[in-house]
């Protein structure tokens, strides 16, 4: 630690205002920050201030989801082995796995950095922590055969129309990562289809695009039988479904690990309990009801609360990208509310519009629109309860 | 009795709360004391004295210009040695060196049945020319009362805001409390439709002589004891936003300038000379300077020109320099270190240690006192809308929108909003993980609003 | 000289400084509508350039006959015979384009930019700097039409002007084209780059005048 200091101290100088890189001071204070929490002495009241700051605040995201992204990357490596009809070992799963899905991480890490670090020089403000959350949210978004050119594109829209053309983070409307994943998804729906996903295959490792793809859990159907029954039969288990162990986006297969993310994000208080829970709840209702005057047994209609509950990346969804707290309202009415629309547009999407039937995303999306809306109207509201004061 | 249920009690320990067993002190005569013009809120002074003027006890010192009734009086009698000036030519000290045997002035006293048949323009008169009507605050700005104004609520509380000023208990075991608060109450009711005496929970068991006088019991945290918080808690119309309030000493003062026609001239002061520490009583004089104070308690204060030394609490204080002079107001000082390294890996680390109202430390688990310091422990970023603020705000407002508001200059949203109903406890700059100092852009805000509407 | 400047003035105003579509935020539906391929972006551009021409010309003659109050009906009936006979001559001689184009040849008469430019010019100028005016603002509004549709046609679907320019090679490399482009969404975003672009060249964008600022 000493070794470091000493080098970021011996650096300061050329990073000043009148030094060799003073253009570049943003990179510099982020990297020094990053080992050194500074602390600088206070003039205005309060005279203390709590220890909590928003390096820690976005930390705490990224450590709930390292779970996911492990399992992501098991996951990916032991369904490359299963295309192949042999399987492999325990370690080569995990082997395989990160050859797929580090690179993309990285490319998106590079890449999103490159444009922070470029719009923070510019326009002189600080590197934000938000994008290290950003830039680990979208790889998991994504299913492991996207090609790497295509992460790179993605995270560059998503990192500046979604954030930097608003004024950075804290001013954006959109959620940068799912804006990112919502280009890749409109621009390039061969990679990211919503019906298909592709598996890599271990060879595809060599030769990139020779891959095999099957249907993922939420575009199957049939004319006969019920959906539970559809799923089971093509693999799709309530347990296989809840802990992940099928082919799809890297991070979106396994419920079990996201919302256990989410749960320690509601302990900490990272996350608002509103909106997951009011997820949850909009979802879960919105299910029933569809279940209820389904006439199509064998359609995602009548797959009732728990198969919505753990199938399609809605739990990566609602833990992780609409507990955002830019994007999301911020009166504890709104977030309620915000939730429970999110929960049920996703059913409504999934089960109405067979186009895209990856509805959580676009939920989630048309839900940051609203959310300004969502703000003023439930202000205007708790206003109205107070004794006026002017 | 009624209690008050506190919204958002701020829930860190700090150390001036749990040890309740006061030490008491009698300071000596001070060198100089002081009078601060600036101190008082939105008063324009006029100056009625020089510098080397020979004043006695009671002399006016100066006047304000807005209302040139309104006048403060000399606690002592003495020369006046120094006049400081401040940001923007604002007085910031009358400094006098007190005469050894210079003796009140002296008023008629009053008994209780002349106070109570006072009527109200007499009573505003009285304390005018006995230089009290100063120490009344009237909201939503905690300005000086208007005249004319027919205030519906008046608002007392036994504890102070600040945390760190003395206890009700060492203030109201002091002789004649009972009476001079009996009197100062007439007094007020004769201002105030209805007047509310609140206490702390946990002060009730040592002012039981005084228990028929009180009409609210509040919660013990920080900031419970703030009249705008009782105020937000009790309100029920609108007329009630212009409620007056009177710190204790003030008014406990107030009621013995009128029984024994002489101001007392001392005020009970809390030193911390160390954060952790529960600090300690201290009898001074008004206007005391803050060295002379801090030697009372501690023997070596060269030691603690190293550290943050703030005046009336952590939350809403001032930093004070050693050799200033404490304001009217303030009857706290507190010493807290101004330096924290710089820290390895600081934002993961578990944090057993770190006073923090957020669950991401450990030490929430644990419920000890911390060591505090003075310092961001972060840096300053955009609002990233968290939230956070509002939890804490203990009269529900809603600090990110109106802080947006506010820097948009958008006044009347801000308005609309509450801004006015804003106690400045501070809270919301202590939680915000951004570090952005929402109670200052507020409180200027507010004084911004003041001058443009308020004072034409 | 000085009257040349002036007549410079007024025609490249309409092309970079006050551009319709990326300043004053004009026709914006139709920049939407027909910029998936170059080709009727081109076509359109013209047909626009010629209405906008001529009808700021045929307005500038008459602005001293036409009164006042019913000068937008006279507009439009000038705006309406130019875009009919636009509209025929496509028809007449370029039948595919004009299918493609469909409805949004005729919509030109409520294209804000025509009758903004008569109203806002041409009533108030003489003949020749109102063709000039007419002229620029058609250009204008075609350049950032083919220059959209460039960028939409090549990105979302590898072709320009309808040829193919992407090497198969690329493609079987892994490269694929950008579905978004071809949506309506990819239009606004590439004005809105346009946009971004124009007001971060210093000279070109009068914004950093604006009380804004
Ligand atoms: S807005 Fe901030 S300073 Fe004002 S009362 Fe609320 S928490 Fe306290
Ligand atoms: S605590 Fe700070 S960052 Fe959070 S909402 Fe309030 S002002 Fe914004």
């Amino acid at each position: 630690m000493k070794f470091i200091k000493d080098m970021l101290d011996k650096a300061a100088p050329e990073f000043a205002p009148e030094g060799r890189f003073s253009r570049f001071n943003a990179l510099y204070t982020a990297t020094r920050t990053f080992f050194l929490l500074p602390s600088e002495s206070l003039t205005r009241a309060p005279f203390f201030r709590d220890h909590l700051e928003l390096k820690r605040f976005m930390s705490f995201v990224i450590l709930a989801l390292i779970p996911v992204t492990l399992f992501g990357i098991y996951n990916t490596g032991l369904q490359a082995g299963l295309a192949q009809d042999t399987g492999q070992g325990f370690i080569s799963n995990w082997v395989t796995g990160a050859r797929i899905v580090l690179p993309i991480i990285l490319v998106s890490y590079a890449v999103g950095f490159f444009w922070e670090i470029l719009f923070a020089t510019i326009r002189r403000h600080e590197i934000t922590e938000g994008f290290l959350v950003t830039g680990l949210l979208f790889p998991l978004t994504l299913p492991a055969t996207i090609p790497l050119w295509q992460v790179a594109l993605g995270i560059s829209f998503g990192i500046v129309i979604g954030k930097e053309v608003f004024g950075g983070t804290g001013r954006n409307l959109l959620n940068p990562a799912l804006t990112a994943r919502a280009f890749v998804f409109f621009s390039y729906p061969g990679s990211m289809s919503g019906n298909l996903v592709w598996i890599p295959s271990i060879k595809g490792l060599d030769t990139a695009v020779d891959a095999i793809t099957s249907a993922t859990p939420l575009a199957v159907s049939s004319d006969q039988g019920h959906i539970t029954q559809l799923l089971a039969d093509a693999g799709f288990t309530l347990s296989n479904l809840f802990i992940g162990t099928y082919p799809g986006s890297i991070g979106g297969t396994t419920a079990l690990l996201c919302y256990a993310g989410g749960l320690f994000l509601i302990i900490t208080r990272i996350a608002n309990y509103r909106i997951i829970l009011g997820g949850i709840l909009g979802l879960s209702l919105t299910a029933i009801l569809f279940q209820f005057w389904s006439d199509a047994p064998s359609t995602w209609m009548s797959a009732g609360p728990i198969l919505h509950l753990i199938s399609g990346g809605f739990a990566l969804g609602i833990c992780f990208m609409a507990t955002e707290p830019v994007s999301a309202p911020g009166t504890d009415m709104g977030r309620w509310i915000y939730g429970l629309s999110i929960g049920s547009l996703t059913v409504v999407l999934r089960v109405v519009n067979p186009a895209y039937v990856e509805g959580v995303m676009l939920a989630i999306l048309f839900m940051n629109i609203f959310a300004p809306l969502i703000d003023h109207l439930t202000l205007k509201y708790s206003i109205s309860k107070r004794v006026p004061n002017a | 009795m009624k209690h008050l249920k506190l919204k958002n009690p701020f829930n860190i320990p700090l150390p001036v709360d749990t040890h309740r067993a006061p030490e008491v002190r009698h300071a000596t005569a001070p060198p100089t004391i002081a009078v601060s013009p600036s101190h008082f809120r939105y008063v324009k002074p006029r100056l009625l004295v020089k510098m080397l003027d020979r004043i006695k006890a009671g002399t006016p010192l100066f006047y304000d210009k807005r209302d040139p009734s309104v006048r403060l009086l000399s606690p002592v009698s003495g020369i006046v040695q120094n006049i400081t000036f401040g940001h923007r030519r604002c007085i910031d000290e009358i400094v006098i060196e007190p005469s050894p045997n210079g003796s009140g002035p002296y008023y008629e006293p009053l008994s209780m049945d002349q106070i109570t048949r006072l009527s109200r323009e007499d009573t505003i008169e009285l304390l005018k020319t006995r230089g009290i009507w100063p120490f009344i605050h009237q909201f939503p700005y905690k300005d000086i009362p208007k005249t004319e104004l027919n205030a519906k609520l008046a608002i007392i509380c036994l504890q102070s805001t600040d945390p760190f000023a003395p206890l009700p208990r060492v203030m109201i075991r002091q002789t004649g409390t009972r009476d001079y608060l009996t009197a100062a109450l007439a007094i007020m009711s004769i201002l105030a439709n209805e007047v509310i005496v609140a206490a702390p929970v946990s002060e009730m068991p040592y002012v039981n002589h005084i228990r028929e006088l009180i009409t609210h019991s509040i919660h013990d945290r920080y900031p419970a004891s703030d009249p705008k918080v009782i105020l937000y808690q009790v309100r029920k119309h609108p007329g009630q936003n212009t409620a007056l309030s009177m710190d204790i000493q003030d008014f406990l003062d107030m009621g013995a300038c009128l029984l024994t026609g002489s101001m007392p001239t001392t005020r009970l002061y809390r030193i911390c000379s160390d954060v952790t520490a529960p600090g300690i009583h201290v009898l001074a004089q008004k206007g005391s300077p803050a060295s002379f104070l801090l030697s009372s308690v501690c023997s070596d204060v060269s030691k603690l020109e190293q550290k943050n030394i703030v005046a009336s609490g952590l939350f809403s204080g001032r930093l004070a320099q050693i050799h200033s002079h404490m304001r009217h107001f303030e009857s706290s000082l507190v010493c807290i270190d101004r330096e924290y390294p710089e820290e390895p890996f600081g934002f993961v680390a578990p944090g057993f240690e770190k006073a923090s109202e957020s669950n991401t430390f450990l030490s929430r688990v644990t419920s000890r006192i911390y060591n505090l310091d003075s310092t961001v422990h972060g840096e300053h970023r955009p609002c990233i809308n968290c939230g956070y603020c509002q939890k804490k705000c203990p009269v529900e407002l809603f600090p990110q929108f109106i802080m947006k508001a506010c820097l948009a200059g958008e006044e009347e949203e801000a308005i609309e909003l509450g801004m006015l109903d804003c106690t400045l406890c501070g809270l919301c700059s202590f939680v915000c993980p951004s570090k952005i100092e929402l109670s200052d852009i507020i409180e200027q805000a507010m004084n911004q609003y003041y001058k443009e509407r308020v004072t034409i | 000289m000085q009257k040349l400047g002036y007549l410079w003035d007024t025609f490249s105003k309409g092309i970079f400084k006050e551009n319709p579509v990326a300043y004053q935020v004009l026709g914006i539906c139709s920049a939407l509508a027909v910029t998936v391929q170059m080709k009727t972006a081109f076509v359109m551009g013209v047909a626009l350039t010629s209405v906008t021409a001529l009808s700021n010309l045929i307005i500038s003659l008459l602005r001293k006959q036409i009164p006042s109050n019913i000068r937008i009906i006279v507009e439009l009936v000038v705006i309406a015979s130019l875009v009919i006979v636009t509209d025929q001559i496509l028809k007449a001689f370029y039948y595919d384009i004009s299918k493609q184009l469909s409805v949004f040849v005729g919509l030109i008469i409520t294209n804000c930019i025509v009758l903004g430019r008569a109203e806002a010019f041409a009533l108030a100028n003489p003949p020749l700097p109102s063709l000039l005016d007419g002229i620029g603002n058609g250009l204008g509004y075609s350049l950032i039409l083919i220059l959209v549709a460039f960028f939409r046609e090549f990105l979302g679907s590898g072709k320009i002007f309808g040829l193919a320019v992407i090497p198969q090679s690329l493609y079987d490399a892994g490269y694929s084209n950008m579905g978004l482009m071809v949506l309506a969404p990819g239009a606004f975003f590439v004005i809105g780059f346009l946009v971004w672009l124009k007001n971060c060249i210093p000279g070109i964008s009068s914004e950093q005048e604006g009380p804004n600022q």
